[in-house]
């Protein structure tokens, strides 16, 4: 098995995306991790557009860290569009958003979100956070198999 | 024109004549009339103060969203890359370095700190209220068994004297009344004081108060006024911490549960605080 097991991190502020990579550096967590910015970007990425196209040096990620608020496309909207994706609807997905607003936490669990984080004021809670996402997601959760048979369409 | 009349009968039952008086009743349905345009208007005014309450309450939701996390997000970037500036370059940074690196971390968290207060105080009165028997003698245990790990750091004694009644009260308001209490009593001491805190209740005709009874260093009169009000603090924060919202809290939720609250003390000699709630009545 030569690709690796990439995570896709959707996440606009740049500040939580070095926190996000500090915490899995820590963590020790061998997964390499794919950044995209916004919504739009999240579903070019997982859809295979440009300029997402090559799968090998952008892989279908093993897991996806969604953030909720992002510019354009929403995380929620994200969501919607790869649940109903035939076959992208496997990968798991979990939210880690700073809204603990009970209409989006059941919003996501309707949309078919497998898990929902809480972005943690305190870094160590955020490490606490990836190190239990490395154990139970990446090392004891059994991954489906997913092969995109086609693209949906534009 | 209204008309009022009395058929008048002869022998044989038949009516002959009517006499009857008519009135001009202008004036008076003027003012019935009157009287329906304001009830009218009346209704409609309730209806337009109730829409206008219920778009400051959505907004005031909206900007409790945005404190708890737009405000939170650059927070958690101040506290996240402060701790990682200490934990990656403690070694190339001299003492002064790492301490304003500790300060700007401890500075991030007392404001996260002050948020989640405040956003607890705001929360306060806004969430359905509608008060119940609670058995303030459970709710008591429940939150010191809460707290116990706090009293173990800080080698507090705190204990229940004698059987707590039943009171009318909301459960989880009640909660946290009596764990900021109790959380204050524990702080407000001397350092090299141990902790010593006693709850105890009393019923005063319908109402039940409890009393929460501390060895600290008390509250001079002319402040026990002043502590309730929010933001208030009497000491420096590296002395006591905190945010100066807890007593304001307490103060707002007993307001909204029908009851009150209040202090008794004298610098040096600690302090006794007290909420009041209606009791259970009898037959209930």
């Amino acid at each position: 098995m030569g690709r690796q097991q990439v995570i896709l991190v959707v996440e606009d502020d740049p500040n939580d995306i070095i926190l996000i990579e500090r915490a899995f550096r820590k963590a020790r967590v061998v997964n390499p991790l794919q950044f995209v910015r916004d919504g739009d970007q999240a579903v070019d990425y997982l859809d295979g557009r440009p300029p997402f196209e090559d799968r090998e040096r952008h892989p279908l990620p093993t897991l996806i860290l969604l953030d909720l608020k992002l510019p354009r496309r929403s995380g929620l909207e994200v969501l919607e569009w790869l649940k109903a994706h035939p076959e992208l609807r496997r990968i798991p997905t979990l939210v880690l958003t700073s809204s603990r607003e009970s209409r989006d936490v059941g919003r996501a669990y309707d949309l078919g979100a497998n898990s929902y984080l809480l972005k943690p004021v305190n870094p160590e809670d955020l490490l606490h956070i990836v190190e239990t996402v490395n154990r139970f997601w990446l090392l004891t959760n059994h991954a489906p198999e997913i092969r995109p048979r086609y693209r949906s369409p534009e | 024109m209204e008309g009022y009349g009395i058929v008048s009968r002869n022998a044989k039952g038949e009516a002959v004549r009517l006499i009857g008086v008519n009135r001009d009743i202008t004036a008076r349905m003027q003012a019935e009339e009157a009287l329906r345009t304001l009830n009218t208007e009346l209704e409609r005014r309730v209806e337009e103060r109730t829409a206008e309450i219920k778009a400051i309450n959505k907004e005031l939701e909206a900007f409790t969203y945005t404190v708890s996390h737009d405000l939170r997000a650059p927070l958690r970037a101040m506290h996240g890359m402060s701790q990682a500036l200490i934990e990656d370059y403690a070694d190339v940074l001299p003492p002064e370095g790492v301490e304003f690196a500790q300060r700007i971390e401890a500075a991030a968290q007392r404001m996260d700190r002050l948020i989640q207060d405040l956003l607890a105080f705001s929360r306060v009165g806004r969430k359905d209220m509608r008060p119940r028997p609670v058995s303030l003698h459970e709710a008591v245990e429940a939150v010191l068994s809460t707290l116990s790990p706090m009293f173990e750091e800080v080698g507090a004694d705190v204990a229940i004297e004698g059987t707590l009644p039943t009171v009318i009260a909301h459960p989880s308001t009640l909660d946290q009344v009596i764990t900021n209490l109790v959380d204050n009593a524990c702080k407000f001491v001397e350092k090299s004081t141990a902790p010593r805190v006693r709850l105890s209740a009393e019923t005063r005709g319908s109402r039940v108060r409890l009393w929460v009874a501390d060895n600290g260093i008390g509250i001079e009169p002319k402040h026990q006024e002043r502590i309730f009000r929010i933001f208030e603090r009497l000491h420096g924060i590296e002395t006591y911490p905190g945010t100066g919202v807890g007593l304001a809290l307490i103060k707002k939720a007993m307001q909204h549960m029908g009851g009150d609250v209040g202090v008794e003390s004298e610098p040096g000699k600690g302090s006794r605080f007290w909420i009041d709630l209606p009791a259970v009545s009898d037959g209930e």
